[in-house]
């Protein structure tokens, strides 16, 4: 890399850590010194990673490196390839929006925590974005582990106001509400999990290739092709490859790990913005996105393409059942941020699938370079569904601040009152619902194509599930802002131009990635990937069409014919609507199956086996030895004739040993 | 390995010079409590200059051995040296025990306060510093009989604090406390002097020979399995390891909470340096053979430990079980035998250190403040004790391997040397071991979190009530605790670099890759 590039990358990394320290130095100052101090930080990231992106271009530069422990070969590394470099930039430029909405939303409450956490966090996921080295990696992973779990536990004081679900409501007998305390300790638990798979598969990695630097394992260096052959060697590939994904699968919220994602929404809403747009749940994306085409070519290299495909086989359909899921548990909810994390869970299925689904095509057709469509794609969906996602959750803030309530069914009506607000959230939801020509649009379909080049049947499911997404978007956006409110009267008020001028710019810029997209976007993008993406007008319109569909379905409510009410009638759609409503008891068979039978072991074993053991050796031993003792001072009562008759027994005994060992007889 | 000799006595300096600072304390006992506290800090700093050239010495990396060594007619020789090892070890003991020094001064007041006793703190001080001076010495031997003679030079202080200034039936547990590592530290003797006998091995390191290593080979089987099994014993039982951890739990809840913040961290993890040098270097046949078998009880004592943790509602004892679980997570990586996973077990012992400290110093705070360690009663306290909370969280993140602390990289290490166990061993124990460190992991993290959400989140609990102001002067050194890893997880090569070639040299000599 050089230098002057190499400055830019390491700016864009070390400006939010740096604004993270100067907040801590400040945190007694106002609260506006902080916040701006924060925002300063970010935007010196986002400034330095556009510059970056711009003046690297698709080539790629070389990777810039600082030996952190050299004597185990771990390096502090960033990279500078394409993949990196757009990613960075998107990251920066969305934090540094979402950052100065916070300005206005945060206010002087935590202030100062807030702005640690959030910039720490920003400077975790730029870590992770540049990194070169597998721990670098980790360090900016574990970091967004970390600022994720501070931010949705952000109001400490629990709130009620701020829980997520509905109070009361059981599933299973398993609470199905969540406050932020709890809320971050679901999120570090399920992602900690994982993480510690991931700790020993790159450590596993680490051991084979000697470093771990990245360049190793890209296909010309073959170090991936010497981690296969050795897991296959030990008979330990299908534990690797699960130990390999599975962090990723946790951090994206990919089925049942999306049960963190979806209580996360207890954070304010700026936080559910950076966490579904920006820096937490795309690291998932981003790790499959840039492992998986080179584990495609080691696996074919090795001859391991066989077992490679069918292992991404089985992860296509857990990320393909995840999306329709997660879709459908959008259609029933009530609770507007919500919707939005199903749909972020839902979404990100999507980009994942295309990396999938590209690399089972070229595992089974030897085409390797396929697999770099697939980055492509999920890439682009990456893009898009940052920008609308961003939109909608900043909208999604000031609505819930309007109306003091974070359920739909308590809004309606708020166009008129809200049409800023109304507008952008209409730009980033038909975004999201793949309608022409939004930026959703494209980028969804460049996913449907890659999965029909793996099996039509692939494709078909991700149409049903855009067709649902159209639906539930649109019937969100509808209870939103142009029914009548069903509970209590609700009167909107647009926020101030910090908050409303972050999202509408967001809302815009769907509107406006969507129609550069074919001049523009598309040909940067495939450049930057060394892809051709074909245009399929079938696949297109039938994408259009289940789109358009979806939406109708969804603007039916509309017309007054509230499902809603249908299914609290009929006893078979109430058993129906009360499974999609629990999230198909995902969750209360996680507390059931592990969290409940895990806190009665550990009672348990209090109760009965440290309690025993506990007994036994500060009880029972200490009364036996009293006990001997006892019995032995019996022996020594003072009589003469006793103790003349242990003399000649021991005198006996003595003479017994020293004739047998002496060896007579 | 390269072998240094110093032209001054400087390691000897090191460890005599908190006895001198005790001595000193006991005769100004008259004085002010904080110029003997400064006074006392001021030398344990002394102790830690004098081992920062040494920093360099050991880069090259040599091993650097004191000018006063002997031999002890029938005992080998007596001396010390300081190694990457030793030194990663006497760091984090001379760091941890000169932050907990100033936090005494405050936290004995109150303590003297209700024992309505009056102050002594020459007394108090002199006992602290024997305990330091103790864990530096045993740290630096080259001998295993005089790593057995410092090791009961801490049993003796840090009982005296326990029955002179602890809590609740102070004497019985301080007798339990006694009878339980001494016992320990027998079975240990009993096994070093058996080898000795046998083989006229009483070293670890010998100045102008070097390491001392697999003596298995010159024992015979027999003798062997037998002193092998008797050192694992009995170090296993100051590691508190499974099974053998129930007197843990009541030693570190009832000690005074300085003296807890030392016992609890410092002195445990050096049943595992007695391991690595020992166990490991000794029998590295042995060893990898019965690796199966340590693995598996460290992965069991991390899981037990967490979730005994996880029931308990003295936040002492809360403590007292996490340093259990923790101790696994050094055994985990002591059981791998490889290079990376002995690097994470060492690094791992200083992670601990700063992260138990800072959370023992944390909960004295929460004593002092709240007049409560009823996990029950707390709850909210994050907005009453802003400080107190930033370090109890910190202190959290070491010991789940969270950034920007030393325990990402302590637990990256052993999860490195796990894998590679596996690797070698084949796709079952690949498999199992690592569907057991994910429970474990997460076992870690919920206790932890939890813990940090009942005390510290939430809606107020009652203690929150009796908190009038955050006593700086405690929370203060509570937070240097803290973030003294943070700085060493920033910049970890000086102290990383020299274990990583001891232990490689120690699992080379076992046949495994350096």
């Amino acid at each position: 890399m050089s230098v002057e590039v190499g400055g830019y990358v390491l700016n864009a990394v070390l400006a939010p850590y740096i604004a993270a320290l100067l907040v801590l130095l400040l945190h007694r100052a106002p609260a506006p010194v902080v916040a701006w101090t924060g925002v300063a930080g970010l935007a010196v990231s986002a400034f330095s990673s556009v510059v970056a992106l711009v003046l690297v271009g698709p080539e790629g530069a070389e990777p810039f490196t600082v030996y952190w422990l050299p004597s185990f070969n771990v390096a502090f590394s960033l990279r500078a390839d394409f993949l990196a470099l757009a990613m960075g930039a998107l990251v920066a430029v969305l934090s540094l929006i979402i950052g100065i909405y916070s300005v206005e939303y945060i206010g002087s409450w935590g202030a100062p925590r807030y702005w640690f956490f959030f910039c720490f966090f920003v400077g975790s996921m730029q870590t992770l974005v540049y990194a070169n080295d597998l721990y670098t990696l980790l360090v900016g992973w574990e970091g967004t582990g970390l600022a994720s779990y501070a931010l949705i536990s952000f109001y400490h004081d629990d709130r009620e106001t701020d829980w997520v679900g509905d109070p009361g409501r059981r599933a299973l007998g398993v609470p199905m509400w969540s406050p932020p305390t709890h809320s971050g300790i679901r999120a570090i638990t399920f992602t900690k999990f994982a993480d510690a798979a991931m700790l020993v598969a790159i450590g596993f990695i680490h051991a084979v290739v000697g470093t771990t630097l990245m360049d190793v394992l890209e296909p010309e260096a073959g170090g991936f092709e010497r981690v296969l052959g050795a897991a296959q060697a030990a008979g330990a590939l299908l534990p690797f490859l699960f130990a390999f994904y599975v962090g990723a699968l946790a951090k994206s919220a990919q089925m049942p790990f999306h049960e963190w994602l979806v209580t996360a929404m207890t954070g304010p809403a700026p936080v559910s913005a950076l966490i579904h747009a920006a820096t937490m749940v795309k690291a998932g994306v981003y790790y499959a996105l840039r492992f998986t085409p080179w584990l495609v070519s080691a696996a074919v290299a090795t001859g391991l393409a066989a077992q490679l495909g069918a292992f991404l086989d089985a992860l296509l359909w857990l990320v393909l059942i995840t999306a329709f899921a997660l879709a459908t548990m959008a259609l029933v909810a009530r609770e507007l941020k919500l919707i939005l994390a199903y749909s972020t869970a839902s979404q990100l299925s999507y980009m994942f699938a295309a990396v999938f689904a590209a690399s089972l095509y070229a595992l089974a057709s030897q085409q390797l370079e396929a697999a770099q469509l697939g980055v492509y794609s999920g890439f682009a969906h990456l893009v898009s569904h940052a920008v609308f996602k961003a939109a909608l959750f900043l909208a999604a803030g000031a609505l819930i601040h309007a109306v003091h309530s974070r359920y739909i069914t308590d809004m309606g009506g708020l166009a008129g009152s809200m049409p800023l607000t109304f507008l952008a959230t209409l730009m980033a939801g038909l975004s999201l619902a793949a309608v022409p020509p939004f930026s959703g649009w494209w980028s969804k379909d460049a996913v449907v194509y890659v999965l029909k080049l793996a099996g039509p049947h692939y494709a078909a499911l991700a149409l049903v599930t855009a067709f649902l997404t159209a639906a539930y978007t649109t019937r969100m956006i509808t209870y939103v802002f142009s029914e009548k409110p069903l509970g209590r009267r609700a009167h909107g008020h647009e926020p101030g131009w910090l908050m409303k001028g972050a999202y509408l710019a967001l809302g815009l810029a769907s509107l406006a990635l969507g129609a550069a997209w074919y001049w523009a976007v598309e040909p940067a993008l495939a450049e930057g990937f060394g892809v051709h993406p074909k245009l399929d007008p079938l696949g297109l319109a039938i994408g259009t069409l289940a789109a358009s569909g979806g939406a109708v379905v969804g603007a039916s409510y509309l017309a007054g014919l509230r499902p809603w009410t249908l299914i609290e009638r009929s006893a078979v759609l109430r058993t129906l609507h009360g499974f999609l409503y629990d999230r198909w008891y995902v969750n209360a068979a996680i507390y059931r199956a592990l969290v409940y039978p895990g806190a009665t072991l550990a009672q348990l074993l209090r109760s009965a086996v440290e309690a025993a053991v506990d007994r036994f050796y500060h009880i029972s031993v200490p009364r036996a030895a009293v006990e001997t003792g006892l019995a032995a001072r019996s022996l020594h009562q003072g009589s003469l004739p006793a103790y003349v008759a242990y003399m000649l027994l021991g005198l006996l005994t003595a003479l017994v040993v020293a004739a047998y060992a002496g060896g007579w007889p | 390995m390269a072998e240094l000799m110093l032209g001054a006595p400087l390691l000897w300096t090191t460890v005599l010079a908190p006895v001198v600072a005790g001595a000193a304390c006991l005769v100004a006992s008259g004085r002010s409590a904080a110029l003997l506290a400064g006074f006392s800090w001021a030398l344990v700093l002394t102790s830690l200059i004098l081992l920062a050239p040494l920093v360099y010495s050991v880069d090259a990396p040599a091993v650097v051995v004191d000018p006063w060594y002997a031999e002890v007619p029938g005992l080998g020789v007596f001396g010390l040296m300081v190694d990457g090892v030793s030194l990663a070890y006497a760091i984090a003991i001379a760091t941890v025990s000169m932050g907990v020094a100033i936090y005494s001064y405050r936290y004995m007041e109150h303590r003297f306060g209700e024992l309505g006793a009056v102050p002594r703190w020459g007394v108090y001080f002199l006992l602290y510093q024997l305990f330091t001076a103790g864990m530096l010495g045993a740290v630096y031997s080259i001998n295993t009989v005089l790593f057995y003679l410092f090791l009961e030079l801490t049993l003796i202080p840090s009982f005296l604090l326990i029955v002179l200034y602890g809590y609740g039936e102070r004497v019985r547990i301080g007798l339990l406390y006694m009878v339980w590592t001494h016992a320990g530290a027998a079975l240990f003797l009993v096994a070093v002097l058996i080898i000795g006998l046998a083989t006229g091995v009483f070293n670890i390191y010998a100045p102008g020979v070097g390491y001392i290593v697999a003596v298995e080979r010159q024992l015979g089987e027999q003798l062997a399995y037998l002193t092998f099994t008797l050192l694992v014993l009995g170090l296993g039982i100051k590691m508190a390891l499974l099974g053998l951890h129930v007197w843990l739990p009541y030693a570190h809840a009832e000690a005074p909470t300085p003296i807890s913040a030392l016992l609890s961290p410092l002195l445990i993890g050096l049943g595992a340096y007695g391991l690595l040098r020992i166990g490991l270097a000794f029998y590295p046949t042995l060893w990898t053979a019965a690796s199966p078998l340590l693995l598996a009880w460290a992965l069991a004592t991390m899981i037990y430990g967490g979730l005994m943790a996880l029931t308990q509602t003295d936040i002492k004892r809360f403590l007292a079980y996490s340093s259990v679980s923790q101790m696994g997570y050094l055994m985990l990586g002591l059981a791998t035998g490889n290079y990376a996973g002995l690097s994470g077990a060492v690094l791992h012992y200083v992670s601990h250190a700063y992260g138990k400290a800072a959370l023992f110093a944390a909960a004295g705070v929460l004593i002092v403040a709240a007049h409560t360690r009823d996990m029950n009663e707390m709850g909210g306290l994050a907005s009453r004790l802003p400080y107190t909370a930033a370090a109890a969280l910190t202190g959290f993140l070491y010991l789940t391997g969270i950034p920007p602390t030393l325990g990402l990289l302590s637990e990256y290490l052993i999860a490195r040397g796990l894998a590679e166990w596996g690797y070698s061993e084949g796709g079952v124990f690949f498999t199992a071991s690592l569907a057991a460190f994910m429970v474990a992991v997460a076992v870690s993290a919920v206790y932890c979190f939890v813990g940090f959400r009942r005390v510290f989140l939430g809606r107020p609990g009652p203690a929150a009530s009796r908190v009038s102001a955050e006593p700086s002067s405690m929370a203060g050194p509570t937070l240097f605790l803290a973030l003294a890893g943070v700085v060493l997880f920033l910049f970890p090569e000086p102290l990383a670099g020299p274990v990583r070639a001891v232990v490689g040299a120690i699992a080379a000599a076992g046949g495994g890759a350096g």
